[in-house]
């Protein structure tokens, strides 16, 4: 099988022994759009971390397009998109991405013609020249955006990445995934928005207190157990009360 | 190392983008023109105290400003919330910290040559008689000054805070530059060897008083000895951020 993300029995502990995860093992075809849901404090951003190599797993083993996870190369074909914006204030978008641009070892032109081409795709174009720092929430979110896709990455991570978005936006994201992924792109990307999950991904997983719960096609977590929405069943697992 | 020259080029944009090297600039100048502008009668050793009270200002002023970019670069990265972002590019950690440690000392030098040319200037002005080459030695040895400087603040940022690491670098240059040849004496072997010998680059009476430049031999030694200083705070530095999460 084709993974572009495998995770096998990975045990995240913090300090004062606090353990984020606990044992998980997961699994990301390529060309997909995987859904990673989980209550607040579930281990959800932990997750992401560990994918990128952000931190180091206590136990178990992260690949990453079949690389291990700390292996910088393994990051050369991803995009990611934190939860929260945070970027270099002092500088322009259009800067930003020449910055990100030059990590990835990419020429001046090609810099360039990517950087206005995402950009462009964000709605941004118009204020490429513009400080970040004068940036509203939803403006930053997008330059998030902006800098996951500048590689043109095969695996995007995205965490939360509906966040902050408005409703148009949010739409226009959406589009954007599915265009992602009929290109042949993954997109990993956790949530809380259930009706997101559904609309997009074609498998998704559930997480509660650093485990997982479930694992399957979106319409084998609905259908699991009798003809159930995603959000009762969602409910259900992680033990909380259906409205 | 595209990597590495990008973190870089950041930090010294950094620098000129927030202004703090021209605060700097503008306040070493104010002191400078103002000390230029009394009149001794054309007593030579009272004009060549002043020009060392200059170039000390120069020195102090260039000090400052490495030490302060050095030890807030990690700090204020995570602070931010920058670090995750980048980090999941495919960057070293090494690269990181090589990146920080050159911009800062790049950033620092970029300052120091705009402070030194300006103390240059006023200096021939008020009538200083410098040998142009012994001028150049002091530059250099100044640089491999500030190479030492912007590791030691640099490799301490991944241990400290902005503030304890500023004053921790400050404290320690100042210390050496005026105790380090008698440290052996006073405080043992131990810390001699161990502390940063920031005293073996300062050509300011060499320069003042025409003493003139260093030998060859010396200036091997002097090399060697910054840049193989410069490995261990980078070191120590590296081997604590590679075990960080971002």
């Amino acid at each position: 099988m084709d993974l572009a993300i495998e995770l096998k029995d990975v045990t995240v502990d913090y300090a004062r022994g606090k353990r984020a995860l606990d044992g998980l093992s997961l699994s990301v075809k390529k060309g997909t759009i995987f859904g990673f849901l989980g209550p607040n404090g579930a281990g959800k951003s932990t997750t992401v971390k560990a994918i990128l190599g952000l931190l180091r797993p206590s136990s178990g083993s992260v690949r990453l397009n079949g690389l291990p996870a700390d292996d910088p190369r393994s990051r050369r074909d991803v995009g990611y998109l934190p939860e929260e914006a945070h970027y270099y204030r002092f500088l322009t978008p259009l800067e930003l991405l020449d910055f990100y641009g030059r990590v990835f070892g990419l020429s001046r032109v090609e810099r360039r013609r990517r950087s206005e081409a995402v950009l462009d795709l964000v709605g941004l174009a118009a204020v490429a020249k513009r400080p970040i720092r004068t940036f509203s929430k939803g403006m930053a979110q997008k330059i998030g955006l902006a800098q996951a896709l500048l590689n043109e990455p095969r695996t995007l991570v995205l965490d939360e990445p509906t966040s902050g978005l408005d409703p148009l936006a949010r739409l226009e994201l959406r589009a954007l995934l599915l265009k992602l992924r009929s290109e042949g792109r993954t997109v990993f990307f956790s949530s809380h928005e259930l009706s997101e999950v559904e609309l997009l991904c074609d498998t998704a997983a559930i997480l509660k207190d650093g485990k997982l719960l479930q694992q399957g096609t979106v319409a084998e977590l609905e259908g699991g157990r009798g003809e159930e929405s995603l959000e009762r069943h969602f409910v259900r697992l992680v033990g909380g009360r259906p409205s | 190392m595209n990597a590495v020259f990008a973190v870089a080029r950041l930090l010294v944009l950094e620098i000129f983008r927030k202004k703090d090297a021209y605060v700097a600039f503008l306040l070493m100048a104010v002191i400078l023109v103002y000390a230029a502008g009394m009149d001794f009668y054309d007593e030579r050793n009272v004009v060549r105290y002043l020009l060392e009270l200059g170039l000390s200002l120069v020195f102090f002023f260039s000090v400052i400003l490495t030490a302060a970019l050095g030890a807030r670069q990690v700090p204020a990265e995570r602070e931010a919330r920058t670090l995750p972002v980048l980090l999941a590019k495919p960057i070293r950690r090494s690269e990181f910290v090589a990146g920080k440690f050159l911009g800062t000392f790049l950033a620092g030098a970029a300052a120091f040559t705009l402070f030194y040319g300006f103390f240059l200037g006023v200096a021939s002005f008020k009538g200083g008689v410098f040998s142009a080459a012994t001028a150049g030695e002091t530059y250099l040895a100044f640089l491999l000054n500030l190479w030492v400087l912007a590791a030691v603040a640099s490799g301490l940022s991944y241990f400290l805070t902005s503030s304890a690491g500023l004053t921790l670098t400050v404290l320690v240059y100042f210390l050496m530059n005026t105790y380090g040849p008698a440290l052996k004496a006073k405080a043992g072997p131990f810390l001699y060897f161990t502390l940063p010998h920031f005293e073996f680059f300062d050509l300011r009476q060499r320069l003042v008083h025409g003493w003139g430049g260093l030998p060859g031999d010396v200036w091997a030694a002097l090399a060697a000895y910054a840049f193989l200083y410069a490995l261990v705070p980078l070191s120590l530095g590296a081997w604590r951020f590679a075990r960080e999460n971002a």
